[in-house]
């Protein structure tokens, strides 16, 4: 689309600037015994009442357009740049006496002292345009101020006045190049302002005079013999409308790249797709048949995918998990590995694009995958709740405590406001707030971390949920607060029988609170156990390196050992054992074939042929490699 | 577009969401139908009603014009419909040219040389505010027109006295001749439009109000300034037989495309048409009336050369004549309605020559100018105003061919216009302007005390004489002296005349007597009549 | 609250007095002047002079200015030299031509506008990229041509409304709609657009936030999501646009007034500035800042309800 505008954009200017050699006639020489002719062979758009024609009027007519573009724009960034530059650099009273023009000028009624200076200066439009140009000036001003203040503090900026650069240079050097673009966007976008004013003025017949012709003023002269040329409208509306809609869709794509190049590693590396990942979907085993389980949460042969801009991606297959009554299961593994997509899929909110690809997800004895959205949703807050990650953004931020819980109990047991008020007090009460009464009167964002953390476990709790699936939600507190939402959930689960599925990377969160965990990496279960048995003896090398990895108590000033490489991203997965490039046991049999769950001992699950040679403490074998 | 990288992590059940959408759209939808139900309820109303001739007793008239002003003293003769609805003239400018008593019951010269003039008055007749009309308000109204500095003040310099001389009897002495007083004291000549003298003590509030002893009085709670004007009958008006209607709405239109498809919708019942749209008006069966009366084309102001010296030279002035091809341009622009011309007085007015003064020839053009020592030519800055753009444009492209280049300035607002014309820094100006006998045209056009339209108050010995010992003359005499002055004109080529055009007034079928009359080149409002 | 409203007004008096000064000095340079303008065809310069002296227009321009603000202060904007009339009054009535237009619009726009874009964050794909070609249309179709085609399609060709004119809504109120509909549908299609675009982005940041995920996640119905959670977030943002565009529309409607001949401020002001009318123009300057004035505070106001982090200042 912006490449379309720019070509537009130049094609009008060549069009414009070259009209002395390509234009077919002379704008202003009359031909009165063809006037108001429509487009012919001639006159391919056709000619006006003096018989002028149209074509070569609004190939002359973009000079004075063009021009007048230019010089506004030209105006606002000689103005515009160094007063944001200095206001955002210097501060001070600087700052100040700029922030103090520029909310005048943003009071100014710009309309109305663009007439005042056409009739000022005779209606010469450069006049007008560097007016338009001073006006837009403190605008971009504070864009540049607020840019400047951003970059101003940074490390190199430091550096480069340490140096003994001038001020100035900084500025010039190092402060400009980094804010081009939220300047080329305003810059972009007020051009399209600018030539819109310009139209406008000409249109009314001030600026640029007859014969001379501006596109406006084509508009003004179509606009006589509406009755008898109609079509004479047409071709200057076009020519300006898709001239500022370019300016405008330059603008637009400025800042989609602007804002685009934080995330570009991100989005390259989703797009880029695995060949590998496939192969090894289609490569895997069946899952194997079980019985029925008589699990609260039973997930069996699980595929997730979501949709990237490269096309559908894996990010979790092969699941198996269960989850008991009134149990407590940790789900852990570093990031990215498809824990919380997990939890997502079972509340069936993942991503748009995202589905469920293969296997069950039984759910109260009924599969959530089969069920239509309107169920699942049924099944969500009674059922199965959510409490996520980060406190501060898991409420809304615009209406009071009391009243989101208001809704939220409202829908799961009817009565008066005031008996619901009262169940939303004692939720309160049951995450142990102090204060219920105080707490349902204040916003969000006066509550601190633990204490919107607790708030959000009551909303979670107000459907009375059998699942509470607990997204790292203790990872954004302080360390005591952490204990004390912990002890909270687990008080909660053990009073209310409650289950959790709980999703983290903590190993110590693991082993406070879960009763059996499960390993995650690169969308696969690696190993799944009861919590202590894991810990004393893991029987997949990932396991014992993240274990490894985790501080411990006993052993001090000793360097964490940590395991080499990082987790791959969804659809760069390895063949084989998704860690075998990371792993100190690979063999060759890693490296191709897809590696079974085993379980080697009653209910402790791994997916690793060398299971036995697994120990922790760095004895992995080949011992030292993760020193 | 932050959003777009967001929502990849949107949710994508939302049936229920899909569903209330659907509803806001059926809303949205609902709430345009009903917009467009009711707009199109309205024009069919507005419609029906040209259609079926409405109950006879509302005339509404759309008006090219904000009125300046609503006081007959300073608002602009283009607008004169505003105040004939309210005002009475002293005469009655009638649509056979002939002049009727109307406020003044006779008037004649007294003694020879046009010197002195006597107007005997109407006796019994009120204004709108219940004052009374008596020769001292006629003397009051005379001194307040001459002194107010509008359009007709410029007629009315040389009035010297205004005596009372009974109650019935007003007696205007003069410092020089002037044979048009009759004319200066019509309706469309404003002077006439007598104002209840107690309005005069206070003539702020004639800016928004009216106070004439006219058929009509402005209904100020129905009027909305700058839009539409409504006007009721004059309950002590005295003479009820021309009050043909129950309320009188001007509409202002400032637009012509849209004026007359307010009239084709019955929105309007008259309108003021012009060249552009007259073809549209007669296919859509309107009555179309016009009479040529404006000629158009440029001044040239600066006849002593002080701005552009090559101007000095007459042999240059009269190649400039020769150089714009008067049938094409009036052709081009003015179709079958308009007629060329190198005079400034239309064929069987005062003052016409019947010869022909320059044909279109370039060649000559170019010989004169060479002869005068300009074969490259020269540029000069031009004035136009929103009527006279188009001519100017064309006329220059002529006048380009043979080396003489138009600097053009336009002005769509008139005022500016006017300023323009008269500062003096424009060597010439575009001109449309509405011929008149000679003896009116000296003071507004081409006498040195013509302060708007000869700017640079070039004089011409013979001109001045004839024009005086005209003004003193008798209709005979003046006729011969007139016919001088417009050769003369024409000869020193103070002007470079191209077309006369004619006045247009569209009508609808409810309504006669709409017309206009080369006698008489101007409608007026209360002669219009339910048909 | 109150105290918010009286600091803003405080800020807001010096800022309209350096803009009222600044139109003041820039009148004054203009070539030609009032007295010439009202002059006219009598123009002399010995009538010129004695005009000027006795309008006070040969007293220093700061005297003159002082002179102009202390009677504004007082509600009297003096009398219009060219037509005579009281500039206040006159203002007064041409302003509710255009606030009925404007607001007529700012009301379609967000009506309009917020559906759509609501519209087009809940239902992406096709319709969203529809909301986003028609936010782009409207924002590049210069409106004085907008109107012109509005006026040859709907008053010209199908004649079913009225192309020009206004009626007050005090005189007939289906008159006063019937007459606003071409004028607001101009001015509107922009202002839909900007605010089509702007809920649009506005509702997808909301929805993408964490909070939307949690009240989904337990149980919150998808109606509820978008129009009390999501709407009520995404106005925060929108209202600040409203008010930009509120004072956009103002400009705007100098020239769609223009075309639609509507009696309105925008035909004032550039009638008045074109004839030295220098009381009118220093008027509608002055009107024009207050509506900038206020619609500020308006939208700080309405942020700070909106918003409960702003509204314990």
């Amino acid at each position: 689309m912006a490449a379309i505008a720019i070509g537009y954009l130049v094609v009008v200017t060549v069009a414009a600037v070259g009209a002395g050699w390509l234009a077919p006639y002379d704008p202003v020489s009359t031909d009165l015994d063809h006037v108001l002719s429509g487009p012919s062979a001639q006159h391919l758009l056709g000619t006006d009442a003096l018989g002028r024609d149209l074509l070569s009027r609004l190939m002359y007519g973009g000079q004075a357009s063009l021009a007048g573009v230019a010089q506004a724009v030209v105006t606002m960034l000689v103005i515009g740049i160094p007063l944001g530059l200095l206001a955002g650099y210097a501060g001070g009273w600087a700052d100040r006496v700029v922030t103090w023009i520029v909310d005048v000028a943003l009071a100014v009624p710009v309309i109305v002292v663009l007439l005042m200076v056409l009739a000022v200066f005779r209606n010469n439009q450069t006049a007008a345009m560097l007016a338009l140009g001073i006006l837009g000036a403190p605008d971009l001003a504070r864009i540049v101020r607020g840019s400047t203040l951003a970059v101003r503090n940074e490390l190199y900026i430091s550096a480069a006045r340490l140096t003994g650069l001038t001020s100035v240079r900084i500025m010039a050097r190092h402060v400009l190049p980094r804010i081009t673009g939220p300047i080329v966007v305003r810059a972009s976008l007020f051009a399209g302002g600018a030539l819109l004013a310009q139209s406008g003025l000409s249109y009314l017949g001030l600026g640029v005079q007859p014969p001379a012709p501006t596109w406006g003023g084509m508009v003004a002269d179509a606009s006589t013999v509406i009755e008898q040329q109609p079509w004479s409208l047409i071709p200057p509306g076009i020519v300006l409308g898709l001239a500022i809609l370019s300016f405008g869709l330059i603008g637009d794509a400025m800042r989609d790249a602007a804002a685009d190049r934080s995330s570009r590693q991100v989005v390259k590396a989703s797009a880029r797709r695995s060949s590998s990942g496939d192969v090894v979907t289609k490569t895997q085993a069946p899952a194997p048949v079980e019985p029925e389980s008589t699990a609260l949460l039973s997930l069996r042969g699980v595929g997730i995918e979501l949709a990237t801009p490269a096309g559908q991606s894996t990010v979790a297959e092969n699941l198996d998990l269960d989850v008991q009554s009134g149990e407590i299961v940790g789900l852990v593994g570093e990031s990215g590995c498809g824990k919380s997509m997990t939890g997502r899929a079972v509340l069936g909110l993942l991503p748009e694009g995202g589905r469920v690809n293969a296997g069950r997800i039984v759910f109260e004895g009924r599969d959530l995958t089969t069920m239509s959205p309107r169920e699942i949703r049924r099944s969500r807050g009674a059922g199965m709740a959510l409490v996520s990650q980060d406190p501060s953004d898991s409420l809304d931020p615009v209406f009071r405590v009391g009243h989101q819980l208001d809704e939220l109990v409202r829908k799961y047991h009817k009565g008066s406001r005031k008996e619901i008020r009262a169940r939303g007090l004692e939720l309160l009460r049951s995450v142990s707030l102090p204060d219920p009464e105080a707490v349902a009167r204040r916003y969000p964002h006066e509550l601190s971390g633990g204490m919107a953390q607790r708030v959000a476990i009551a909303f979670a709790l107000a459907g009375s949920p059998s699942l509470l699936i607990a997204d790292e939600p203790t990872t954004a507190l302080d360390v005591t607060v952490q204990a004390e939402i912990l002890d909270l959930l687990r008080g909660l689960s053990s009073t209310t029988g409650m289950a959790i599925m709980f999703i983290t990377h903590d190993w110590g969160v693991v082993a406070d609170l879960c009763d059996r965990a499960y390993v995650m990496y690169a969308g696969h279960v690696m190993e799944s156990s009861p919590v202590g048995r894991m810990f004393a003896n893991p029987l997949h090398p990932y396991t014992a390196g993240l274990l490894d990895s985790t501080p411990r108590r006993d052993v001090r000033r000793q360097l964490l050992p940590s395991i080499p490489g990082t987790v791959p991203s969804a659809g760069e997965w390895p063949t084989g054992c998704h860690f075998h490039p990371r792993c100190p046991l690979a063999t060759s049999v890693c490296e191709v074939t897809a590696i079974p769950m085993a379980e080697p001992e009653s209910n402790h699950h791994t997916r690793c042929i060398h299971h036995t040679q697994v120990r922790r403490g760095g004895g992995n074998g080949r011992s030292g490699a993760l020193a | 577009m932050n959003g777009v990288n967001h929502s990849r992590s949107r949710i994508a059940e939302v049936r229920s969401a899909r569903w209330r959408a659907g509803r806001l759209v059926a809303l949205l939808i609902a709430v345009i139908v009903i917009m467009v139900t009711a707009g199109a309820c309205y024009g069919q109303r507005a419609g029906g009603a040209g259609a079926s001739g409405e109950p006879a007793d509302q005339l509404n008239i759309g008006s090219g014009f904000v009125p300046n002003s609503l006081d007959p003293a300073k608002i602009n003769a283009a607008m004169a419909w505003y105040v004939n609805l309210a005002y009475d003239p002293l005469i009655y400018w009638a649509p056979d040219g002939k002049l009727q008593p109307r406020l003044a019951t006779s008037w004649k010269y007294l003694g020879e040389g046009n010197r002195v003039f006597e107007l005997k008055l109407r006796e019994n007749v009120t204004f709108s505010d219940g004052s009374p009309f008596t020769a001292d308000v006629v003397k009051k109204n005379i001194e307040y027109f001459r002194d107010a500095g509008g359009e007709s003040a410029a007629s009315l310099t040389s009035v010297e006295a205004v005596d009372a001389v009974d109650r019935s009897t007003v007696r205007i002495t003069l410092s020089s001749p002037d044979p048009s007083l009759p004319m200066v004291f019509t309706q469309n000549r404003l002077a006439g439009n007598m104002i209840s003298g107690k309005a005069i003590d206070n003539p702020g509030l004639l800016a928004t109000a009216t106070a004439g002893a006219g058929p009509y009085v402005l209904s100020e709670d129905e009027t909305v300034a700058s839009d539409h004007y409504t006007y009721k009958p004059n309950p002590s008006y005295w003479n009820k037989q021309d009050v043909h209607y129950g309320k009188v709405v001007i509409k202002v239109l400032p637009n012509p495309n849209t004026a007359l498809s307010a009239l084709k919708t019955g929105q309007v019942d008259v309108i003021q048409g012009q060249y552009t749209t007259a073809g549209a008006a007669e296919s859509a069966g309107l009555n179309v009336a016009h009479a040529p009366q404006v000629f158009t084309g440029l001044a040239l102001a600066d006849r002593a050369g002080e701005l552009v010296p090559p101007l000095a030279d007459v042999r240059v002035r009269r190649a400039l004549n020769f150089a714009v091809d008067r049938k094409k341009i009036t052709g081009g622009l003015f179709g079958e309605y308009g007629t060329p011309t190198e005079q400034i007085v239309l064929s069987g007015q005062d003052g016409y020559n019947d010869k022909s003064f320059y044909s279109y020839d370039p060649e000559q053009a170019r010989r004169l100018l060479a002869e005068a020592g300009y074969a490259d030519g020269f540029s000069l800055k031009v004035v136009s105003s929103a009527n006279t753009s188009a001519i100017a444009q064309a006329i220059a492209d002529d006048l380009g061919k043979v080396g003489v280049r138009l600097e053009l300035t336009n002005h769509n607002d008139p005022t500016n216009y006017l300023r323009d014309v008269a500062g003096g820094e424009f060597a010439a100006y575009a001109i449309g302007f509405g011929t008149m006998p000679v003896h009116l045209m000296g003071p507004r056009l081409f006498l040195p005390s013509a302060a708007q339209f000869n700017p640079m108050r070039s004089s011409d010995p013979s001109i001045e004489s004839w024009y005086r010992d005209a003004a003193a003359a008798d209709a005979k005499g003046r006729a011969e002296l007139d016919r001088r002055i417009v050769a003369r004109l024409a000869e020193e080529a103070w002007f470079v005349p191209v077309s006369f055009i004619p006045v247009f007034m569209y009508s609808s079928t409810s309504v006669t007597g709409v017309e206009l009359t080369p006698q008489r080149p101007a409608s007026n409002p209360v002669e219009w009549r339910p048909s | 609250m109150v105290r918010l409203i009286i600091r803003r007004i405080l800020i807001s008096i010096p800022l309209v007095v350096v803009v009222t000064l600044l139109t003041f000095l820039l009148q004054s340079l203009a070539p030609g002047d009032t007295a010439r303008a009202i002059l006219g065809e009598s123009y002399t310069p010995e009538a010129h002079a004695q005009l000027s002296h006795e309008l006070g227009l040969d007293r220093p321009m700061l005297v003159q200015y002082w002179d102009w603000l202390t009677h504004a202060f007082r509600g009297d904007l003096g009398v219009s030299p060219i037509s005579g009339i009281d500039v206040a009054p006159e203002i007064a009535n041409r302003l509710s031509v255009t606030l009925s237009l404007t607001v007529g619009t700012a009301i379609l726009a967000v009506v309009i506008g917020v559906g759509l874009g609501v519209l087009s964050a809940v239902r992406r794909g096709r319709l969203g990229r529809a909301v986003d070609v028609i936010s782009l249309v409207g924002f590049a179709l210069p409106n004085f041509w907008l109107a012109l085609v509005l006026v040859t399609v709907f008053a010209v060709a199908i004649p079913v409304l009225p192309a020009t004119g206004y009626m007050p809504l005090a005189d007939s109120p289906g008159g006063w709609l019937v007459s606003l509909v071409l004028p607001v549908a101009t001015l509107a299609t922009s202002a839909v657009a900007v605010m089509a675009k702007q809920t649009r982005d506005a509702m997808l940041d909301v929805l993408s936030r964490g909070f939307v995920h949690s009240l989904r996640a337990n149980g919150v119905s998808e109606t509820s999501i978008i129009f009390r959670h999501g709407l009520r977030n995404a106005a925060i943002p929108v209202v600040t646009v409203l008010g930009l565009l509120f004072v956009n529309l103002a400009s705007g409607s100098v020239l769609v007034e223009a075309v639609f001949a509507m009696p309105g401020l925008g035909g004032l002001a550039v009638q008045a500035s074109t004839q030295h009318d220098l009381p009118t123009v220093q008027g509608v300057a002055l009107v024009f800042t207050l509506i900038v004035v206020v619609v500020n505070l308006v939208v700080d106001l309405a942020y700070g309800w909106l918003n409960p982090k702003v509204r314990v200042r």
